[in-house]
């Protein structure tokens, strides 16, 4: 198919413009949770990993160091997705 | 306590003067201008300002732990529900008066969405100490110099993260979880790309928003890289609820299996997702350098339920692989194999 629908959290959205800058948004709240979460003392270790990009490191780095993980990213995705579908 | 006495005074009844009155005021007004032939920025700003103050008020409960902060915080949760409401409400009346083209329509409403959490970020950044603040500013530095592959993957570590909280949530009916910068809601939508395809198939706008409270979706599940639907199938069905799951079965005419790994399978097999061998087959449509999505959706029209599973792919337009509203018979394809 040549015509990829552009996809965003499994939305298909009207141009692939909105799922990047969607993306970025996310990506941005996400962190800026994770920074608001974070100990002190580990805020420089989530630059490092953040700017290599690994995402098996991110996702263990995460998991290990930002209390109550889940419950802080699961619910941004969830609200971003809704805020998406707001008017759909 | 300056939060107590906040919460005090938000509580009662706004007077003349204090910034919720004014609030207030912009909230009852519906001044519906046509400006941006759809959206008026007024309106806009109307619930971005009620988000706001939202916002900021569960920022405080966050760090204060105060009943009062909560108390606030739900009570503008509520301002905040009911502004954004009455905008896509009215969105949709405007939209089917004049025949608003969708595409149009889906390019404004993804703009919004935008803005809304570009404002969030911003007050929520200027919330932080100012040891965080500047880590925030290189982070946000630094994402912004990642390449688009890098960009995704972060995508896929942190929606992996998320979506094991979702699970977590389902499986734990009695937690009471932290309140969220949102609604703390269950893992259950209003609307859905299955609903988009609904609204294709012939509902009206209208039709559609008078059922809305009948329509539950589920957040759509990732498909991980190299997996097969039944392992999707286990990840996606707890999330469902014991109710909507029977539902799904009842729908199927098939007895709702006992255990979560018979209900996978019974559901990759009744979809047509497992080979030649009877095992869960990599889903064939699946380019596995990006990622697809389930979507199930249970919608009541009219006292009579019908169930939709979508699988949304990357690389092509949403498969139908269920719809019982002519039956409980998957659709057999012709899938997308590209």
């Amino acid at each position: 198919m040549t015509n990829a629908t552009p996809m965003f959290l499994g939305i298909p959205l009207a141009s692939s413009d909105t799922a990047d800058s969607l993306e970025m948004t996310m990506l941005e709240t996400i962190s800026l949770a994770v920074i608001d979460a974070l100990p002190s003392e580990r805020l420089a270790e989530f630059e490092e990993v953040l700017a290599e990009g690994d995402e098996e490191k991110i996702s263990a780095f995460i998991e290990a160091h930002v209390p109550q993980a889940r419950d802080v990213i699961g619910p941004i995705i969830e609200d971003i997705h809704d805020s998406v579908l707001t008017f759909a | 306590m300056a939060t107590v006495e906040m919460a005090g005074a938000w509580i009662r009844e706004p007077e003349p003067g204090e910034p919720e009155y004014v609030l207030k005021q912009k909230l009852a007004e519906s001044p519906f201008t046509e400006i941006e032939g759809v959206f008026s920025p007024v309106r806009i700003d109307q619930v971005l300002s009620a988000r706001k103050a939202y916002f900021t008020a569960y920022y405080q409960y966050w760090k204060t732990r105060d009943p009062q902060a909560e108390k606030l915080a739900t009570w503008m949760r509520n301002q905040y529900n009911v502004a954004r409401d009455t905008l896509a409400s009215d969105l949709a009346a405007y939209s089917e008066r004049r025949n608003i083209d969708p595409e149009h329509q889906a390019i404004l409403i993804d703009n919004f969405a935008r803005r809304e959490r570009e404002r969030l970020n911003e007050i929520k950044a200027s919330l932080l100490g100012s040891e965080r603040q500047e880590a925030w500013k290189r982070t946000k530095e630094a994402l912004r110099k990642l390449v688009p592959g890098k960009l995704r993957a972060l995508a896929f570590a942190f929606v992996a993260v998320g979506t094991a909280a979702a699970v977590d949530y389902a499986t734990n009916p009695d937690r009471e979880p932290e309140p969220t910068e949102d609604t703390a809601r269950p893992n259950v939508g209003q609307s859905s790309a299955g609903q988009q395809q609904w609204d294709n198939e012939g509902l009206s706008t209208e039709e559609n928003l008078r059922s809305r409270d009948n329509v539950h979706t589920l957040t759509p599940e990732l498909v991980q890289e190299g997996e097969g639907a039944i392992h999707a199938f286990k990840r996606l069905l707890p999330r469902m609820g014991q109710a909507n799951l029977q539902s799904l079965f009842s729908q199927l005419e098939i007895p709702l299996p006992a255990t979560l790994d018979e209900q996978a399978d019974v559901l990759a097999r009744q979809l047509n997702l497992l080979n030649d061998e009877g095992e869960s087959a990599l889903l064939p449509y699946v380019n596995p350098q990006e990622q697809s999505s389930f979507v199930i959706t249970i919608v009541t029209v009219d006292g009579k339920q019908k169930v939709e599973i979508v699988l949304n792919t990357p690389t092509g337009n949403p498969q139908v692989l269920l719809d019982t509203q002519n039956g409980p018979q998957p659709y057999e394809g012709p899938f997308d194999t590209k």
